[in-house]
């Protein structure tokens, strides 16, 4: 079943300039005995895309909070700008943490603030910053988002887009080398999906920041990606650029990616024999 | 980063050596607003020695500028190196600051 497509020549010219700022080295994770995450190895440098898409429950998310430091590999090693953020110190974390953005699915904007404030929160809690400077850096992150002239808006007063573009914004506060973005375009409707999907490309492309972005929406990480990574069942199935991906053969590839039904991802994910459920407890 | 005064022909010249980012800004910021406190015609800002600068020192530069509308002030940028004039123009920024290549062309256009 498993199928691992070489990188090789393949990494984009814009990728090989860049120094590697995401590392993952075999990591593997179990929670109560059940493995989500086994021998998964990945590398993002700046400037570059790296889509790890895989079904709910595919550990990907899991995936992402190892990478961001919210939780610990039980084995292997996650290098943020070639420090192994297992082994350090919480002041030095805390400056790791301060060089990259996380966008969460939900936008996870304070309700009691208006979008002014949710973009400013990071700049008046971690900078010695002005108020007058932090005005001026606000407006100019929610121009890169397409949001100036909104900043006085309610969180509830916001479409789904619009609270993802802020949660973008929040993440560009303090220009961050790399954006850690989960499922940034869930929820959203196929124009606003490709206004996200085309958000995140310029700022990889003309910010230079490297980027994760976990999703299960095909369209927009093909849309997005340098580099793509599947898991299933918490192990990598395939790797690859979007064109060697697209042009998989590999059954279970296709199968998510065409999301189809039918095909080698079964349907159902219990381990145990239905009737031995049943009567045995 | 390391920041210097000097004056030249009667225009007060800022000297930046190294990163302007968030941790550094504040310096920058500080010197700038001591000028357009007092109303200072012309300031340069000599950018030859900054290699980096991210939004927070853009920001400052567009602070020192609104500061010095109101007495028909200007802040001249003076040899910045292309990384640095890039983020001025994805910023579109550019047309607030008049660039030049050198601090001799800043002072004496």
């Amino acid at each position: 079943m498993k199928t691992r497509f070489s990188g090789g020549s393949s990494v984009s010219e814009k990728a090989q300039l860049g120094v590697e700022v995401v590392r993952a080295d075999h990591i593997s994770k179990a929670f109560d005995g059940r493995m989500v995450l086994s021998d998964v190895s990945l590398s993002v440098r700046k400037g570059e895309t790296l889509v790890v898409m895989g079904r709910s429950g595919s550990g990907k998310t899991t995936c992402l909070r190892i990478l961001m430091g919210q939780e610990t590999a039980d084995t292997g090693q996650v290098l943020l700008f070639d420090q192994n953020i297992a082994t350090l110190k919480k002041k030095d974390l805390n400056g790791i943490r301060r060089r990259f953005g996380v966008v969460f699915q939900s936008g996870a904007l304070l309700n009691s603030l208006n979008v002014f404030e949710n973009v400013a929160l990071p700049l008046r809690k971690l900078t010695e910053l002005d108020r007058a400077v932090i005005e001026i850096v606000v407006k100019l992150k929610l121009e890169q988002v397409g949001l100036r002239g909104f900043e006085y808006l309610m969180p509830a007063q916001l479409s789904g887009g619009m609270r993802k573009r802020v949660g973008i914004a929040r993440a560009l506060a303090l220009d961050p080398e790399i954006i850690f973005y989960d499922e940034p375009t869930s929820g959203l409707d196929p124009v606003m999906t490709a206004v996200i999907s085309q958000l995140i490309r310029e700022i990889s492309s003309s910010l230079g920041v490297a980027s994760v972005v976990v999703t299960h929406d095909m369209e927009s990480a093909f849309s997005v990606a340098d580099q793509m990574l599947m898991l299933y069942l918490g192990e990598v199935v395939a790797r690859g650029t979007p064109e060697e991906i697209r042009g998989t053969d590999e059954e279970l590839v296709r199968q998510f990616v065409d999301g189809k039904a039918e095909g080698p991802i079964p349907l159902r994910q219990a381990t145990t024999d239905l009737l031995e459920d049943l009567l045995g407890g | 980063m390391k920041l210097s005064n000097r004056t030249v022909s009667g225009v007060p010249v800022v000297d930046i050596e190294g990163d302007v980012d968030m941790y550094t800004s504040p310096g920058l910021r500080e010197q700038l607003a001591r000028f357009t406190s007092k109303q200072q015609k012309r300031i340069v800002v000599n950018l030859e020695g900054v290699e980096f600068m991210d939004s927070s020192g853009i920001a400052t530069l567009v602070q020192a500028y609104k500061e010095a509308q109101p007495f028909n002030g200007e802040v001249c940028l003076a040899s910045p190196a292309g990384n640095v004039l890039r983020v001025l123009k994805l910023s579109n920024l550019t047309s607030l600051f008049p660039v030049f290549d050198s601090v001799d062309e800043a002072v004496n256009s």
